[in-house]
């Protein structure tokens, strides 16, 4: 067992292969020989923590026991990004609301949980699938700081890949 | 049992609270994030959708990694680069990646429309007369032959088209006694150091004794596709020279002060002078087309001399060899008979000489290479096609690209269809344009597919295009037998992978041209069919069919290809020459004056125009390409006062 502590204080206690599915924390484990870790807080607790580490943590929870993925090849690395595909499962899991899924991401970034960081940044890949610009900007609320002229230049130049 | 060492943290933790929340959003997540799990799901379309949403997805989209995963994925082939360490698809920045996705999908997108159209033109000036010029396969580098217009003197030029934003600069440039003929350019490799070789002919009064006679006679207003009588003998030579790109490259290096800056020009005179010779060949006869290749581990040359002969040279050693190639048909020789093309065949230590009469026709014959030093005397080629037609005016042989032996790192995706990639390196395509036919008033384009190998040990049934037997063994008895036992074994052999696959094209009137390429040639008619140059009329590109469709007997064209690529639903009508549809300002421009020379890449879809008496060259390209930086508008304009 293993004693997670967020940096908001709140107390995880964990199977350790629960735990190991963050290469981060197997890693700081194997690395200082202890049972004990402290992961860090994810995204500098600017906001309450506690939720999407229970989410990260369910995901964990679910997948224990598979095989990890190994970092040293690149060309399983590659089919793996490759597939849009994302399991049932993890369909699920990840259907949240954009702010979770934004913090799931950051904290699987973090921890690196490769597996979970691919299915939240596929299920962003699949939102934007034939999204204008436009519709983009408003799906994620971001503001557009081109000016109209540097607009026109960029529409301009991708005018090629228009179909006739 | 809270351990008391504690994790160094990226970032504060003392912020820890709910006091402010800001709201989490896509632009939140870092850039590596960004890049290595979102922007890698997305297809091209999306990655250019998504470029537009804000800066700093702008700048994201640029990323190497992206366009270089997308050219792995990419079902097309990809132009290739100036083989440098710098340019190698390890090194290449993104913009480099990106405009190879962009060039080679934009490419594909616009040769399978119905009228290709140009996506760009510029005006580069070149500061002399171009009389020939090669565009290097990618389009990086032009080799031009020169003259000065001023005091009549000749020179080689090599001219970077792709240098930052768009621009195109001449880098380097040497002198010539007399205009350089027959230009080829290759990228090669000299004891292991890549460069460019260039190949040419010259021709020259043939010794000092006749200068005197010769005053007042300019060599230069010579025809040079005809032997006109010289009022002195003249001397033919081929020369070789090399350029290694280390050498242009820092001439042309982007980082260095502006073009045509003091300190641009002082760092230029602070080099070595870029080209070495090599080697040069002299000749009594004239010297005729030149073909460049690696062979036997080292850039070979081989040239026409004369009618029926043919120089090759090792340029990694002394010595030259000859092949004598015997005429065609039997009898007498006619007096127009003569080899009109060549091209060496590395795998088969051997060179395909292309000969042309007007009472045989045309026959594709392979002939080995003798050893260094000595001559082949009249032997029978290892094998030959003949064809029975003697309305062929010109004939031009394709010189593959380099393709993905350019990028020893480009491993392609195991599970990605081979597609067009591989097979499209293998086959040797012959271009030839026929006579107008006087009943039906259309010129045939017929393109013949051969095998780049085997050539020798070919055992499928080979359809014979049947040999015009003269009428004295046609009567004889026996005489045909005769004739076919004699020279079966021999004529035999050579099979196109297709047939002659004519395509009727009706051109008004005015000459048919053509600038071969493995698959995509480019047609262009002149107004005047007689005089050397002429106002151009027409533009089209003819599309070979992929080669891998050809083996399979089925007529490839009207086959029809549908792919998905990258998710562009991609159809391809095959074949059929296209008409260019050109803009009008452009058109308007370079169809005005008569041109001088033009010049063609398949791999980018680039072509080059120069008029006559005019400095300047036009750079056309059929493909897209991103450009650097943000405020950039390359749009060609016409100067109404320079025309």
């Amino acid at each position: 067992m293993v004693l997670l502590v967020t940096s908001d204080n709140k107390n995880f206690v964990v199977d350790r292969e629960v735990a190991d599915r963050s290469v981060f924390v197997k890693n700081t484990l194997e690395a200082r020989g202890l049972s004990i870790a402290t992961p860090p807080m994810l995204n500098g607790g600017c906001f309450e923590l506690t939720s999407p580490f229970l989410q990260v943590l369910e995901y964990c929870q679910h997948h224990r026991g598979e095989p990890l993925p190994t970092t040293d090849d690149a060309n399983a690395d590659e089919n793996r990004k490759r597939t849009t595909d994302i399991g049932e499962w993890d369909r699920k899991f990840i259907t949240v609301d954009h702010e979770m899924l934004f913090e799931i991401i950051l904290a699987a970034n973090y921890l690196d949980i490769k597996p979970l960081l691919d299915v939240g940044c596929k299920t962003i890949g699949n939102m934007v699938k034939g999204k204008s610009p436009e519709e983009v900007r408003k799906l994620f609320d971001i503001v557009n700081d081109f000016t109209p002229e540097e607009e026109a230049q960029i529409k301009k130049e991708n005018e090629w890949a228009e179909d006739p | 049992m809270i351990p008391s060492t504690t994790f160094n943290l990226p970032w504060p933790t003392s912020l820890g609270g709910t006091w402010f929340r800001p709201r989490c959003g896509l632009d939140d997540l870092p850039d590596d994030v960004l890049l290595d799990g979102v922007l890698h799901t997305l297809i091209v379309q999306d990655v250019l959708s998504v470029r537009m949403v804000n800066k700093r997805f702008y700048t994201l989209t640029r990323h190497a990694s992206i366009w270089k995963r997308l050219l792995r994925r990419l079902n097309l082939l990809v132009p290739p680069l100036p083989p440098t360490s710098r340019r190698s698809f390890k090194n290449i920045t993104g913009l480099e990646a990106e405009r190879l996705f962009v060039r080679s999908l934009s490419l594909s997108k616009n040769l399978s429309s119905q009228n290709p159209t140009p996506y760009w033109a510029r005006v580069v000036e070149a500061f002399h007369q171009v009389q020939s010029m090669v565009i290097l396969p990618g389009g990086h580098h032009l080799v031009a032959s020169v003259r000065e217009e001023t005091c009549n003197s000749f020179a080689l030029m090599i001219f970077v088209l792709d240098y930052r934003n768009g621009g195109a600069l001449p880098l380097a440039k040497t002198d010539t006694p007399t205009q350089a003929y027959n230009l080829q350019a290759k990228y090669m490799a000299l004891h292991d150091q890549n460069g460019i070789m260039i190949a040419y002919t010259l021709k020259d009064i043939r010794s000092k004794k006749y200068k005197m006679t010769a005053q007042g006679f300019d060599i230069s207003n010579l025809n040079p596709t005809f032997a006109v009588d010289a009022p002195v003998p003249l001397k033919y030579q081929c020369m070789a020279l090399f350029c290694p790109l280390t050498a242009l490259e820092e001439l042309g290096d982007p980082d260095l002060n502006f073009p045509g800056s003091n300190e641009f020009f002082e760092h230029a005179r602070r080099q070595e002078a870029p080209f070495k010779f090599i080697a040069e060949l002299t000749s009594a006869s004239p010297l005729g087309p030149i073909n460049l290749a690696e062979m036997f581990g080292s850039p070979c040359m081989a040239v026409v001399k004369g009618s029926r002969e043919i120089l090759f040279k090792n340029l990694g050693l002394p010595g030259h060899s000859l092949i004598k190639c015997p005429p065609i048909g039997v009898g007498p020789p006619s007096e127009n008979s003569a080899i009109k093309a060549i091209r060496l065949l590395p795998s088969e230590a051997a060179v395909l000489a292309v000969q042309m009469d007007r009472i045989y026709g045309v026959a594709f014959e392979v002939f080995p290479i003798p050893i260094l030093g000595t001559v082949s005397n009249e032997g029978l080629p290892i094998s030959a096609l003949t064809l029975s037609r003697t309305d062929i005016e010109s004939i031009n042989i394709t010189d593959n690209p380099p393709l993905f032996s350019t990028y020893p790192d480009f491993d392609l995706d195991p599970e990605s269809p081979p597609g067009l990639i591989a097979q499209t390196s293998r086959t040797i395509s012959a271009v030839c344009l026929a006579a107008e036919d006087p009943v039906t008033k259309k010129r045939t384009f017929c393109r013949i597919s051969l095998p780049s190998r085997p050539w020798v040990e070919s055992n499928r049934p080979l359809p014979v295009v049947p040999f015009p037997l003269p009428p004295e063994v046609e009567d004889a008895p026996g005489g045909r037998e005769a004739f076919i036992r004699q020279y079966a074994t021999h004529y035999c052999r050579l099979a196109p992978t297709r047939d002659l696959s004519p395509i009727g094209f009706a051109a008004t009137d005015g000459k048919m041209n053509c600038l071969p390429g493995s698959n995509h040639s480019l047609v262009y008619w002149n107004v005047d069919s007689i005089r050397e140059s002429s106002s151009l009329r027409a533009f089209a590109i003819y599309s070979a069919p992929p080669p891998a469709m050809t083996d399979d007997g089925d007529d490839p064209e009207v086959e029809e290809v549908e792919a998905i690529i990258n998710g562009f639903p991609m159809r391809r009508k095959n074949l059929r020459i296209k008409l260019v549809h050109m803009w009008e300002e452009l058109w308007s421009t370079i169809a005005s004056v008569p041109a001088r020379c033009l010049a063609w890449d398949e791999c980018i879809g680039r072509m080059c125009v120069v008029l006559e008496n005019d400095s300047r060259i036009f750079v056309i390209d059929f493909s897209q390409a991103p450009k650097e930086g943000m405020s950039l508008t390359l749009a060609f304009r016409t100067n109404s006062a320079e025309l």
